[in-house]
């Protein structure tokens, strides 16, 4: 299913609300394919950059229109992918590439860096990068999201928020057939971001295998998307979310209060959005635009203040920036860094391990 | 236009700037060495380090592969791939095989291991007996990146089963390159600094040596002209060598200087004399009256010119001879001829006295020698022998040859010499108490000149039963 959309860049901001209604009417679950976002040039069109994309077109709106303010003759075509279906796709498409690739997906993108897929950049706005965000100078962080719990405190009767893994375990054992059938989190195996963070805290944490007991034993729901898990949390379907992007999170607390969003004091698990530009790419001179763009001040200003992801620059102020993220929770942040590691996750083997474990766990 | 470049005579370059040439390119050609070595160092340590981190991540992994339902499962331990973080912009690339070879996990494309030249490096890790592991390395372009790859065996034996896993890690050469770069550049840059150490220390052992020889100089260019003292120097005792030369010539040259002014005072006194006679002898003769008497005077004014005449010519041909020795090489004069030319020469003359001159010889006699001087020598003997012979005698020339010398001698029926005069005739000017005849007292001391130039003996004998025999013996050169 090929979507493609037409649309005037004054009209994102309106069709953004409208998005966010789609979402909460509950139409948005399905598993999309690709959805191709046709922006046309403001002024005259000289060029034209592909960009795939696994984050939600709503969320990184703000960028690609400013973006278009700063460079108005090019015209953008945002191809927005599951984080696993955009690096399937993006394999299957060689030789033809898209001009840039952005994903949530770290292990998926640096597998495809790593296997030499993408060419090499080297700017002042790249180089401003901490290294943990970078690698080879071939593949950038541009956002910084932690991966957090969010409880409907509805249905907690006043008592006390759990700040920790510990605590939440603790919690789901007391409040047992409450909880039953109302804890969510991400299905590992259809969602690349949900596999990430839980195979990486797996690889970190033996504790994880208590909770993964725990979720278990209540029979947690799986969901394939951020939007859905917080849309049912918002309706009270579900009362625990786990392990849902900071960003997202953040943007339904804001509509709805009762959402009490939660970073795990005992540790919480950062990803970052990244990029990289493909070494086949057909118009590098965009890409790298973009890149400098998003990485510059001005770009990641335009992510702390419109969109709901966190910058990753240092610099940028904000209450949704990595600096204001990490002032303000004492909770000890760690980031999954750009590096070899993430091989281990994209491990055929590994995967159909702890994708068993997982299966195993569930299927009681 | 091209400039050409002029090289300056090396023969004529300084001592200072050949050595400095020398080690220099000694140098040079060390650090090269040392640059080399430095290099292939860095390289093998570079490699060292970096295969180390490739074999313990492999061994990381070979620890978590295990049997699971008779199924070869790998459960990649993340701390490998942090080891080979440790290289930490370098690609990476993984492969697991099974005992026959079938692919487990990792990259399915990953090129293999060159043919085994029974190069497996077998070792046991430490404590795990039976634990058996064999690896390798080897380098393989993948991906159009040069790639550094360990290929290792791990023998994998469960209750039921028995075979080498095989896990083949690779990984790109970044962070070995620069590593062996860092090393390099240090290396460079300590032999740089010894370089110019060794350089400055050079030069300076040179300005040390070389300082006697400017000493000297110094000191013989503040010397007057007429200074032939010899030098007294502290020197080293390659230089001593040079002074003690210097100092030797430089008496030779005196002793030279010495001679000449004492022969050009006795020639001056020896002019002088006879013409101060000559004077008087022509002014009696102008003031005498009676013409017999003047007639006899005027005979002893032509012969007291003839004698100064002779003297003159004696000091001249002396001093051609001298210039002659000293300038023209040897070469090879046939004496014979030599003998038998001059004795025809002076039979007319010797006949005019009423003396008769002999001469016999050998045919064929050779020898190394100036035969201008050779020629001065036999004239002046035979002259010598013609005028002090009485009208009517009879001068005998002899030469001979064997094979160890040659020998001439000229015999006369003269007065001949007493002994006691006899080592005093060859001294410059000298003549004897009671001779009348006319001579410069040169002809002898040129003789001998000349003998001692050819190493010949010069010696006086008497004649029976009266006379004198003058024998000149050449030796002959054994190589000649």
């Amino acid at each position: 299913m090929r979507l493609s959309k037409r649309l005037p860049g004054c009209f994102v901001r309106l069709l953004l609300s409208l998005f966010l209604s789609v979402f909460l009417a509950g139409t948005a679950t399905a598993l999309r394919a690709e959805t191709l976002w046709d922006l046309p040039s403001r002024g005259a069109e000289t060029s034209v950059l592909q960009v795939y994309g696994g984050a939600d077109f709503v969320a990184i709106a703000p960028l690609l229109e400013a973006y278009q303010m700063q460079y108005p003759s090019v015209r953008l075509q945002y191809s927005e992918f599951g984080t696993l279906e955009l690096y399937n796709r993006f394999l299957q498409d060689l030789p033809r590439t898209p001009d840039l690739v952005m994903s949530s997906a770290m292990d998926l993108q640096f597998k495809l860096v790593n296997d030499g897929y993408a060419q090499a950049y080297s700017s002042a706005q790249t180089q401003a990068l901490p290294d943990w965000a970078r690698w080879r100078n071939e593949i950038f962080g541009i956002t910084y999201e932690p991966a957090v719990m969010v409880i409907n405190s509805g249905f907690l009767d006043n008592e006390t928020l759990p700040s920790s893994r510990a605590e939440l375990i603790d919690l789901i054992r007391r409040k047992g057939d409450q909880v039953r059938g109302r804890i969510g989190t991400f299905d590992i195996e259809k969602v690349g971001i949900g596999y990430l963070v839980w195979s990486h805290d797996n690889l970190r944490t033996a504790s994880n295998g208590r909770l993964l007991e725990s979720f278990s034993l209540h029979d947690a729901q799986l969901f394939q998307s951020s939007a859905a898990m917080l849309q049912q949390l918002a309706l009270g379907n579900i009362v625990i979310a786990y392990n849902v992007l900071g960003s997202y999170a953040h943007a339904w607390a804001r509509q709805y209060p009762v959402l009490s969003v939660i970073k795990p004091s005992d540790y919480t698990t950062v990803i970052m959005r990244s990029a990289f530009i493909p070494a086949a790419a057909a118009n590098t001179t965009d890409a790298k635009r973009f890149l400098d763009f998003m990485l510059s001040l001005q770009g990641q200003q335009v992510l702390a203040d419109k969109s709901s992801l966190y910058p990753i620059r240092d610099e940028v102020s904000g209450e949704t920036s990595a600096q204001g993220l990490r002032l303000s929770n004492n909770s000890p942040l760690r980031p999954i860094p750009l590096g070899v590691s993430l091989l281990v996750q994209t491990d055929a083997m590994k995967r159909s391990l702890i994708l068993e474990e997982w299966r195993n766990a569930f299927s009681r | 236009m091209w400039l050409k470049i002029r090289l300056p005579d090396v023969g004529r370059w300084s001592i200072r700037r050949k050595l400095l040439c020398i080690t220099s390119l000694l140098l040079i050609a060390v650090s090269l060495l040392g640059v080399r070595a430095a290099q292939s160092y860095a390289q093998n340590a570079a490699q060292l380090s970096y295969d180390r981190l490739l074999t313990g991540a492999a061994l990381q992994i070979a620890e978590q592969i295990s049997l699971r339902q008779g199924r070869v499962v790998a459960d990649l331990p993340r701390a490998a791939f942090e080891t080979l973080a440790l290289a930490p912009d370098d690609r990476v690339y993984y492969r697991i095989m099974g005992p026959g070879g079938e692919h487990i996990t990792g990259y399915d494309d990953l090129p293999g291991a060159p043919a085994r030249v029974g190069k497996m490096a077998h070792g046991s890790s430490q404590g795990d007996a039976g634990d058996a592991f064999r690896k390798q390395f080897f380098d393989a372009d993948y991906r159009g990146e040069a790639v550094r790859f360990v290929l290792l065996e791990r023998l994998l034996t469960e209750t039921d089963f028995s075979g080498y896993i095989r896990i083949q890690i690779g990984q790109t050469r970044l962070a070995r390159t620069s590593l062996a770069d860092e090393i390099s550049l240090r290396a460079l840059q300590l032999i740089g600094l010894l370089f110019g150490v060794a350089l400055l220390l050079v030069s300076l052992g040179i300005w040390m040596t070389l300082r006697p020889l400017d000493q000297l100089d110094r000191a013989l260019a503040r010397r007057s002209s007429v200074d032939l003292s010899p030098l007294d120097m502290a020197v080293p005792r390659e230089i001593s060598k040079l002074v003690h030369t210097i100092n030797h010539f430089m008496q030779q040259l005196g002793g030279t200087l010495n001679g000449l002014q004492r022969f050009t005072s006795e020639a001056a006194h020896q002019i002088r004399t006879p013409l101060a006679g000559l004077r008087s002898q022509a002014q009696n003769a102008l003031d005498e009256e009676d013409s017999t008497l003047r007639q006899q005077q005027l005979g002893r004014v032509l012969e007291s010119a003839d004698r100064l005449s002779d003297t003159v010519n004696q000091l001249l041909s002396q001093a051609v001879l001298a210039h002659r020795l000293r300038s023209q090489p040897a070469e090879a004069v046939a004496l014979d001829s030599l003998v038998r030319d001059l004795c025809r020469e002076l039979a007319l003359p010797a006949l005019e006295q009423g003396v008769e001159l002999g001469y016999e010889g050998d045919a064929q006699v050779l020898l190394q020698g100036n035969a201008f001087a050779l020629r001065q020598m036999v004239q002046n003997i035979l002259e010598n022998a013609i005028r002090y012979s009485n009208p009517g005698s009879e001068v005998r020339v002899q030469l001979q040859q064997d094979e160890r010398s040659i020998s001439l001698a000229v015999a006369d029926n003269g007065p001949g010499i007493p002994d006691a005069e006899k080592p005093l005739v060859f001294e410059r000017f000298y003549r004897s108490p009671g001779n009348s005849r006319t001579g410069s007292g040169l002809g002898l001391a040129i003789a001998k000149e000349v003998a001692s130039y050819h190493r010949a003996s010069l010696k006086l004998s008497d004649n029976e039963p009266a006379g004198l025999v003058v024998t000149v013996r050449f030796h002959r050169r054994r190589a000649t």
